[in-house]
């Protein structure tokens, strides 16, 4: 068997890190860390319905640490997620994708304005019958702190 | 003059078609009007509810399917309307699995037995149509059957054994002789058709109703 020459022992470290650091900068610039994160802290406490429904009970979203979270339906076993943020203009749009061990997965898409929160968020999971594939709604407002 | 009759008789099979279409549309278009007005909102914290009301849904209408007599064809209609496009395979499976049930307890058990079976059951008329399927004898079953049906197409095409049961299990007032169930159990029974051709026949036969629903909830805007 060719061993590697001693050169290529030492270059190839240095490649591993490169890659690394362009890695981490490229995956900085979506998923935001506490220090530069607008939304860092920030809770909404509203109401959340089936698409085309009325309310149908109250949930609170939570941004922290890079985790996003919904505490109602951290009840059903969807536990925080990472999420991405995206200024435009007066306004952040966020998105996470939230998964249950045994309930699928939550898509969830908003925009925060100001004081409001306002999202939608599509329940996807695979049953023995068809896809469930329901989508809702959320609309909160900025909720002191915890 | 048999010429007008025949006319007649094709007109009346086409109103009787359409009516059917009409009222799949009509029932589709008030089934949803009548879940959003009374805003039942499906959740995950519902998941087990869901799971088993599809379970009891699949059961049920499998033995209302493969049971003599009972509207299962029409209670297959009503559930692809109310689940749309996605429960449409699902019940297009369960009427395979029923038909298949049926054709099965026709074909294994002695007509003795399921006479029995369907009396103990209240089913007088389903067990009496079964006795008298039994006295025919063979060659003349499909003639048997085809004197019970409401349209005087059939007989023409009583040597078409494979077409003639497709069209059975389609036929508007196929209840009369015994709905899909039925019509299933006495094909069993009569021993004229081979478990794979009867399989291939009956997954082609029973694809209208499921196409009707799909192409109404798929184009809702230019059907309705």
């Amino acid at each position: 068997m060719r061993e590697s020459g001693p050169m290529l022992q030492f270059i190839r470290p240095i490649f591993v890190c490169t890659f690394l650091m362009i890695a981490n900068i490229a995956f900085a610039a979506d998923t935001p860390t506490s220090k530069n994160d607008p939304l860092d802290g920030l809770q909404f406490k509203g109401q959340t319905g089936e698409q085309g429904k009325g309310g149908h009970h109250e949930d609170t979203i939570t941004f922290k640490d890079g985790q996003f979270r919904s505490l109602d339906c951290e009840s059903w076993g969807f536990g925080p997620a990472p999420y991405t943020v995206e200024k435009e203009g007066q306004s952040y749009h966020f998105s996470a994708t939230l998964l249950s061990p045994d309930r699928g997965k939550l898509e969830w898409k908003g925009t925060i304005t100001g004081d409001t929160a306002e999202g939608t968020f599509r329940w996807l999971h695979k049953r023995w019958y068809w896809t469930i594939d329901r989508h809702y709604w959320f609309k909160g407002t900025r909720h002191a702190g915890q | 003059m048999e010429t007008e009759s025949k006319t007649l008789a094709w007109a009346i099979t086409l109103a009787k078609l359409s009516a059917i279409v009409l009222l799949i549309i009509l029932a589709n278009i008030g089934i949803s009007w009548l879940i959003d007005r009374l805003g039942i909102q499906i959740w995950p914290e519902y998941l087990e509810i869901v799971d088993r009301a599809v379970l009891i849904g699949v059961i049920l209408y499998i033995g209302l399917m493969a049971t003599p007599f009972l509207p299962g064809i029409e209670i297959g209609l009503a559930l692809m309307i109310m689940l749309g496009p996605k429960g449409v395979l699902v019940a297009y499976i369960c009427t395979l699995v029923a038909l298949t049930i049926s054709f099965g307890l026709g074909r294994l058990f002695p007509t003795h037995l399921l006479v029995s079976l369907l009396r103990w059951l209240n089913l007088t008329r389903a067990a009496a149509l079964l006795e008298s399927f039994d006295a025919t004898p063979p060659e003349k079953r499909l003639e048997f059957l085809a004197e019970k049906t409401p349209t005087q197409t059939i007989p023409a095409l009583l040597k078409r054994r494979y077409l003639i049961l497709a069209l059975l299990l389609n036929l508007p007032g196929n209840a009369l002789i015994g709905g899909g169930g039925g019509i299933a159990m006495m094909a069993g029974m009569s021993r004229l058709y081979s478990f794979p051709m009867y399989f291939f026949l009956i997954s082609v036969a029973i694809l209208p109703g499921p196409t009707l629903v799909m192409l109404s909830k798929l184009f809702p805007v230019a059907i309705s």
